[in-house]
Parts: structure tokens; C-alpha cells; sequence
């Protein structure tokens, strides 16, 4: 074990490194052991699409501090940039799907640096707008987004809905990985000084917009590969749903609800958040505004931390004591938010903007 | 030679106000510069012009000969300049070594950490500030003093040429504030030339090489510590002109 | 030129709308700093009970001003009380009150899809259709109605802040909580007071749009980003400011449709915020926007 913490670099710690290969495993491995069904196998898959974009999402709404209302527009744009690819060409979707998220990444730079300067409210309404222009814009953009009818994508080229499982699991796998490093990092330390105190980081040598615009592309690419996942998954997109506001909602939804700035919260929360999709909505499909709403008003008011923060507080009641610092260089301690907070630490939410 | 740090003719106006009046200052290498001046003077503001927290509204701040004043802060930090603020302001959610260790990374060039082990390199530097006990403590739960060293410490990691200490003796009992003198003078013998806006007189007179004092934005004495301050202008800014007590004129004593 | 004139006709009575539509939200934040997320949907329920009065009472839209508007002070004194005042305020509360008021409009327009359908609803009284004709241009009645009483509320609200004990207490609020509470202003009471106005006049605006246009539960958005381009643009400072920012809105909306199918109308008003917020973060009236 020691030669192996010597080997890895400072900021993955060998628990971190069993954990993740571990449950890569145990994921790659269930349908073939459990011989799931389909349904279940698809949604499966789905789901850790919507993972990984809710941890996506997470690194400007969490990590940076700003709360985006318009994530769809990245979405779509990689949704159905990389539909146009393959349709025109015969490339891997591997490859169609990078180029959308590629693409949508360069968009969420292109909006989101001159934005981000601004604090708070300002930010989160502003991408409201931001989102709903590339709506507008997108439906009527016919020759691109086929409009009301949508883009069509034939079944083709080894996508075969079976095998999405797998690929979806690999791009969750791969923002579980960067979100960790994200956090675990001299970045992350450099982002939560950021968070802290943005002028007296950059006092201290922290260009806070160079790592607002890192986060920001990283973003939009990750949720521009998951638009584009979507439209191979569904073979049908459409620039109402993919540019939607209920779509840019559904991210909020998701991190929010398992708690925004950790690791753990917006996986809890995506698959929360499909199950509700799922089953609720099929049962009381009138009534899933409301509940998501109500969720997010209780969570609020009564647990900012969202359902993660709640296990982590019902674990400390039950004795479970985090573990402290990362040795060397890494960012070991609970002030980077979520689970992990030490006795000393107030808990303060990481919705809480702590710039003034 | 050329100074280490110039200053040519810098302002900073806020609208109407002219917080910084066409200043010219330099600083030597290895000296001590002692910045004082009454309250609302402007010296704040020079440091913040010249450590690039905002740029100048006319004029230059150059390091070394290169112009480092209207780009953004962080570049001049990692060019050598780095200051501390009047009011401190450790990074809340992070440790005390966290917050060394956020200099160390980002203030310094990655050709000058080469070679370097940063940990180890902060945890010296939390023993030459006598913080090695505290360093698992959030800043929140440290004094001022204490505080204070988290960003002096911070500032250091940053492998500044020139520090811009702003008023880091001011609310310290005498022992602390000694103390926080003596690692200044040790912080200049390691080869970092100092810039120190200081209100408690005798510490900044005790250990500067020279003294330079502003007033409503403009410089209005410099020199030696002895020299400014018998400088009757300089007492005059302090104490205001009734206060003073000048001697008689020939007609009045006659 | 008979069109330019119609067009600068439309722009302002467009503009009294929208500055109606935008002192709610402005008030509220300018006070509290809160950015009321669920402005839009007080708005659709303003624009739904009106619509119920006329269509299950018979009573005339201008008319049942006197019963919308209290309804909406009730409203936004209930939600101030039972849940926006655990909020933090300042800096922190911030976003947590953006998601809370978000999940309060999620929950409004849910309750509207469920007592009313999904479809768009209009309100036709008999003189929907008749114009007045003013300047050789032709006024639909509608609309220079609810320009008249946007008007009027600039003013009242204008008599309100400056003359009033109530609106100077609220302009001591939104400068300093704390000296405030030195002076004896229950500053709470203030921040009710104000949060409930804002909800008021956002429920006024609902009326006014619901004799104007048709709309449907998830209405709202639009009106809830075109106040907000509203409030940037014209800043914080004053009422007459909003009226102003208002005034630029419709405006540059009302032009736009020379060049731009109708359907891009409002994607105007949200790149005009952008571009705003970007190159003129005081607002183009010198607010301050960026922190």
C-alpha cells in the first residue's frame, strides 16, 4: 500500500482510486450478472447520462458558485451538432458526440465569459435569457434543428441501444474523474478561495477568470456530450425539448435536490430524479411540476445540503467521523464542501455565496 | 542603479476624487520603505495601484524596469509583487495551511517551484510565522494576530520580490507587534525588499530604511525616519496647522 | 411615416405595460435583494383570477383592479411570512432564495394547470375590439387603457416612496437594515410590507396583460426575464427609472419587428439583457450591478 500512495499522484488517494475502480466494476458487470431487462438496462444507462451531466452542471453551479438556469442551450447544441454530424457522415458516434460536446463547449465560453463577471441573481437570470434566446433562436433555425419536427437520427453505425448502457457508464465514469480532481486538486483549492474571497485570490496569484472559464467549457462540453448521448439514445430530438426551460430545470433539479457541490449529491440526485421521472410521472403525471417545486422548497428551508448533506448528518449521528486531511498538497479538508465536514467547520452550504 | 520598484507619476481618481495625486516613490532592493500618512491619505490605494488590484488612472508602476501597473493582480504577483490587506482577509473555508498553500500555487511561476517540494516548503513557512500548531485551524477560530500571520504567510508562499505589508502592527498588543517586527526585518535579511503602510509610529520609524509620507493623495516628505519627523510639514498633516505651535515672529516678539 | 408614428404609438403603450410588469420585481429586489423568481408566476395568477371574475361573475377586468390587487398583497404577506423570511439575508441568501421562490412558481403553475387546463385563455369583453383613433394612428382601447393605469401607478407609487411614512421607511430599508433598526423602523414589517407590494403590483400586471394578450399556466417566463431587462436597464435608483428602462424595452421590441419575424421578439429582449449587463453593468443608468 505504500509504494501504490507513492505512486498516485497527491490528490487520489488509494481509497478513492479502490472505490471508483470498484464500482466501475460492479457497474459493468451487473447486467451481465443480474440479467436485467431491458427497460431496466436502458434506463440504467440513461441514467448515468444524466449523472454526469448533473455533475456537470455542478462545476460552475457548485464549484464556481453560480447558479445556471440555461443549460439546455448546451444540451441541444451538442445534441444536435453531433445528430448532424453523423447523419451527414459516416464517423463513429463516439466521435459525433465529442465534436457536440466540443462544440457546445466553445458556446458555453462564448456566453458564459462576459457573464460571469456578474454576482449571484444577476448570473442565474441572465442564463435564463441566455437560454431562452438559443431556444427561440434554435426552433427557428429550420435547415439545423429541423424545427417542429425535429432531426431524425436512423439506428446505424453500432448504436445499438444495448450497448449504450456501457458508453453511458464510461462518461459518467469520466465526470466522476474530474470531478473528483476538480475538487481533490490545486484547482479545487484555488476555486474555493475563489468562492471565499474572489479579490483577495486574486491578490494571492488566483486569475478567477481563467478558472471560471476552465469550468465553464468543461461544463458545457460534459452536458453537450449527454445532449448528444440523448439524441443517439432516443433517435428523435427536437429543439423544444433538448433547449427547453424544463430541460435547464431538470439540472438545477437534480444537484439541488442531492446537494449541490459535492460528488455524491448530484448522482444521488439524477437518479432521484429519473426514478421520480420514471414512476411518479407515469402514475401522477399532472401533479410532477408541483412535486419537484415542493421538493425544492423543503430542501431549501430545511436542508440546504440537499438529500447528501442528510445522510451525512444521519452517518455523524450514527458516529461516523470524516476522515481529515489529504497529506501534501491536496485539498483534504471539509471546507470543500459536502460530506466530509469537520466538527470546527460551521456547515456552510456551498449555496452560500461567501464573496461580498 | 535603477530602483527595484518605481513609481512614476501615478494617480487614482474616483470621479471627482483624487485619492492619489501624482505620486513618484521607488523602492531599493533589500530596503525597508515605510509608507505614512494621516487617515484618508491615500496610501491604501497606492498599494493597491501598485500591486495591480486596480489599475492607475495616469501614470506607471514599473518592477525591475518592466511595467506591471493596469494589468490584472494576479499578474503582478506572479511577476513579485504581493501585498497584504489593511483589513485582513484569510480565505474562510479554507485551513491555515490551505491558505499558505494557495499562495505557494498560484503566486509563483512553475519554473520557480521546480525542484521545490511545496509541502514542505509551506510548512516552513508556517514555522517562520509561528503558526505550525494552527495549521489545521480554520482562520475563523484564530485571533487577529494570528490572522494576520495566516496572510503574511500567504503572501510570502507567493516568493514575492517586493511585500506590501498594509498596516500589519496596527490592533496588535506590544508583543505581538514586536514580534511581527521582528519577522519583518528577518522577512527583508531573506531578500525580499518591504513596502509598509503603518500607523503605529514607533515600528514603522524603527525599522525602515527610509520613510515616505503622503497627504490627500499627494507625497509631501520623504527621507530618513529622523528626517520626516521633524519635518514640519509632516507635523503639520498630523496635528493640523492651528496645532502647531510655531515660534513668534520678529514682529510679534518685538 | 404613418407607420413610424404607429409604431412609436405602440411603443409607448407597450412601455406602460411592461414598466408595470417591472416595479414588482424591481421593488423587491431593490429592498431585499431578493430576486423574486416567482414575479411570473404571480403574474399568470393574476392574469387567471381575473379571468375567472369576468368569466364566472361577469365583472369587468378594469374593474376587479380592487380585488386582484389585495388578493396579491395577501398572497405575497402569506409567502413573506410563511417562507421567505427564514431565508438568510444579504449575500448569503441569495441564491437560496432564487431556488426557494423557484420552487414556489414551479408549485403556482402547477396548481393553474390543475384548476384550469393547459390551454391559452384570453379575456373578450365587448370593447376588446373597438380603437380610439389619436393622431391618425389607431388605438386599440385595450391598450391605452392599461397605459393610463400604468401611468398611474408610476405616479401613486412615486407619491408612495417619497411622500409617505411607509416609503420612506422602505427607502431606509433598501439603504441600511441596521441603522434602521436604531431608528425604531420594525424593519421586518417593512421587508413584509415590501415583498407583498411587490407582489401586488406584479398581480396588477397580470390583470393588465390578461385584457391584452391570451396566456396559459406556464406564462410567466417571458414576463418574469423582460421585467428583469427591465430592472438592469433602468436601474435601481427610482420608479422613474424602471419607467424608463421600460420605455427602451418596448422600444427596441416594437423596431425589432421591422427586421425580425414576431416569433424572435422576445429573444430580442433577452440579448438586449446580455449585452446590457456586459458592456453596461451600471445599467444605462449607472446602477450598480456587479459587485
Amino acid at each position: 500500500m505504500r509504494t501504490l500512495r507513492q505512486r498516485l499522484p497527491e490528490w487520489l488517494t488509494p481509497w478513492a482510486l479502490v472505490a471508483f475502480l470498484g464500482g466501475l466494476g460492479a457497474l459493468y458487470v451487473a447486467p451481465l450478472v443480474l440479467g436485467t431487462g431491458a427497460y431496466l438496462h436502458n434506463l440504467m444507462g440513461l441514467t448515468f447520462m444524466f449523472v454526469a451531466g448533473a455533475l456537470a452542471w455542478n462545476w460552475v453551479g457548485g464549484y464556481v458558485g453560480q447558479i445556471s438556469f440555461g443549460h439546455a442551450a448546451m444540451f441541444g447544441v451538442g445534441g444536435f451538432v453531433s445528430a448532424r454530424i453523423l447523419l451527414a457522415t459516416g464517423m463513429p458516434f463516439v466521435v459525433g458526440w465529442i465534436v457536440g460536446g466540443l462544440v457546445a463547449g466553445l458556446f458555453a465560453l462564448l456566453w458564459g465569459h462576459p457573464t460571469l463577471r456578474l454576482r449571484g441573481p444577476y448570473f442565474a437570470i441572465a442564463t435564463i435569457g441566455v437560454g431562452e434566446a438559443t431556444r427561440l433562436i434554435m426552433t427557428y433555425w429550420e435547415p439545423f434543428t429541423g424545427g417542429a419536427s425535429g432531426v431524425s437520427l436512423p439506428i446505424q453505425g453500432g448504436v445499438n441501444k444495448y450497448s449504450l448502457y456501457w458508453y453511458g457508464l464510461y462518461f459518467m465514469a469520466a465526470a466522476v474523474a474530474v470531478s473528483y480532481y476538480l475538487r481533490k486538486s490545486r484547482i479545487g483549492l484555488g476555486l474555493l478561495a475563489i468562492k471565499s474571497d474572489v479579490e483577495a485570490a486574486g491578490d494571492v496569484g488566483v486569475s478567477a477568470t481563467y478558472y471560471q472559464d476552465l469550468m465553464l467549457f468543461l461544463s458545457g462540453t460534459f452536458v453537450g456530450i449527454a445532449g448528444a448521448f440523448y439524441a443517439s439514445y432516443f433517435s428523435f430530438i427536437e429543439p423544444g425539448d433538448m433547449f427547453g426551460f424544463q430541460r435547464s430545470i431538470s439540472f438545477v433539479l437534480m444537484t439541488v435536490i442531492g446537494g449541490i457541490g459535492t460528488i455524491l449529491g448530484p448522482a444521488l440526485g439524477a437518479v432521484i430524479f429519473v426514478i421520480l421521472q420514471e414512476f411518479l410521472i407515469a402514475s401522477y403525471p399532472e401533479l410532477y411540476l408541483g412535486m419537484y417545486g415542493g421538493l425544492i422548497i423543503l430542501i431549501i428551508l430545511f436542508e440546504p445540503l440537499g438529500l447528501s448533506g442528510l445522510l451525512v448528518r444521519i452517518a455523524r449521528r450514527a458516529g461516523y467521523r470524516p476522515r481529515g486531511q489529504v497529506a501534501g498538497g491536496g485539498v483534504g479538508s471539509a471546507a470543500a464542501g459536502g460530506p466530509a465536514a469537520t466538527s470546527e467547520a460551521e456547515t456552510t452550504p456551498h449555496m452560500v455565496e461567501e464573496k461580498t | 542603479m535603477t530602483a527595484l520598484v518605481e513609481g512614476r507619476g501615478v494617480s487614482k481618481h474616483f470621479g471627482g476624487l483624487k485619492a492619489v495625486d501624482d505620486v513618484d516613490f521607488h523602492l531599493d532592493e533589500g530596503e525597508i520603505l515605510g509608507l505614512i500618512g494621516p487617515n484618508g491619505a491615500g496610501k491604501t490605494t497606492l498599494f493597491s495601484v501598485a500591486a495591480s488590484s486596480m489599475p492607475p488612472t495616469a501614470g506607471e508602476i514599473l518592477l525591475d524596469g518592466e511595467v506591471v501597473s493596469g494589468h490584472p493582480p494576479h499578474h503582478a504577483v506572479r511577476k513579485g509583487i504581493c501585498r497584504t490587506h489593511q483589513i485582513v482577509r484569510p480565505f474562510t473555508n479554507l485551513t491555515v495551511r490551505e491558505n499558505v498553500l494557495v499562495g505557494r500555487h498560484y503566486g509563483t511561476k512553475l519554473s520557480q517551484r521546480r525542484g521545490h517540494d511545496d509541502a514542505k516548503d509551506t510548512d516552513e513557512l508556517l514555522e517562520f510565522v509561528r503558526l505550525t500548531p494552527r495549521a489545521q485551524a480554520l482562520p475563523g477560530s484564530l485571533t487577529l494576530a494570528g490572522r494576520k500571520r495566516v496572510e503574511l504567510a500567504r503572501a510570502l508562499a507567493t516568493q514575492p520580490r517586493v511585500l506590501l505589508l498594509d498596516e500589519v502592527i496596527a490592533g496588535l498588543n506590544p508583543t505581538e507587534a514586536q514580534m511581527l517586527v521582528g519577522l519583518i526585518r528577518e522577512i527583508r535579511d531573506r531578500g525580499v525588499s518591504i513596502i509598509m503602510i503603518e500607523h503605529v509610529m514607533h515600528a514603522v520609524m524603527g525599522v525602515s530604511d527610509r520613510v515616505m509620507v503622503l497627504d490627500h493623495g499627494q507625497k509631501i516628505a520623504e527621507g530618513s525616519p529622523t528626517e520626516v519627523a521633524h519635518n514640519p510639514q509632516v507635523i503639520e498633516a498630523y496635528l493640523g496647522k492651528d496645532e502647531v505651535a510655531l515660534p513668534p515672529t520678529e514682529q510679534e516678539q518685538a | 411615416m404613418d407607420q413610424f408614428l404607429s409604431l412609436v404609438v405602440s411603443a409607448v403603450l407597450l412601455a406602460g405595460l411592461y414598466a408595470a410588469m417591472a416595479y414588482g420585481l424591481g421593488l423587491i429586489y431593490g429592498v431585499l435583494r431578493i430576486v423574486n423568481l416567482a414575479h411570473g408566476g404571480v403574474i399568470m395568477a393574476g392574469a387567471y383570477t381575473t379571468w375567472v371574475l369576468f368569466t364566472r361573475f361577469g365583472i369587468d377586468p378594469y374593474l376587479a383592479i380592487p380585488i386582484v390587487v389585495p388578493l396579491a398583497f395577501l398572497f405575497g404577506v402569506a409567502l413573506y411570512k410563511g417562507l421567505v423570511r427564514f431565508l438568510p439575508r444579504g449575500a448569503a441568501g441569495g441564491v437560496q432564495s432564487l431556488l426557494l421562490l423557484f420552487g414556489v412558481w414551479l408549485v403556482m403553475q402547477n396548481v393553474a394547470y390543475l384548476l384550469f387546463s393547459g390551454n391559452d385563455q384570453a379575456i373578450r369583453t365587448s370593447y376588446s375590439t373597438r380603437g380610439l383613433s389619436l393622431l391618425g394612428v389607431i388605438i386599440p382601447l385595450n391598450r391605452l387603457v392599461v397605459f393610463v393605469i400604468g401611468l398611474l401607478t408610476l405616479a401613486v407609487l412615486h407619491v408612495l416612496l417619497t411622500r409617505t411614512y411607509f416609503g420612506k421607511a422602505i427607502r431606509a430599508v433598501a439603504q441600511n437594515p441596521d441603522s434602521c433598526t436604531l431608528v425604531g423602523i420594525d424593519v421586518e414589517r417593512i421587508y413584509t410590507v415590501t415583498f407583498a407590494l411587490g407582489t401586488a403590483l406584479a398581480g396588477l400586471a397580470g390583470l393588465l396583460l390578461s385584457t391584452l394578450f391570451a396566456f396559459n399556466p406556464s406564462a410567466g417566463a417571458v414576463e418574469l426575464l423582460k421585467s428583469f431587462v427591465i430592472v438592469v436597464l433602468g436601474g435601481l435608483g427610482s420608479v422613474v427609472g424602471i419607467a424608463l428602462g421600460a420605455l427602451v424595452l418596448a422600444t427596441v421590441e416594437v423596431f425589432s419587428i421591422l427586421v425580425l419575424p414576431s416569433f424572435l421578439t422576445s429573444a430580442v429582449g433577452f440579448v438586449l439583457l446580455v449585452l446590457v449587463l456586459v458592456f453596461r453593468p451600471g445599467g444605462l443608468f449607472g446602477q450598480r450591478v456587479l459587485s
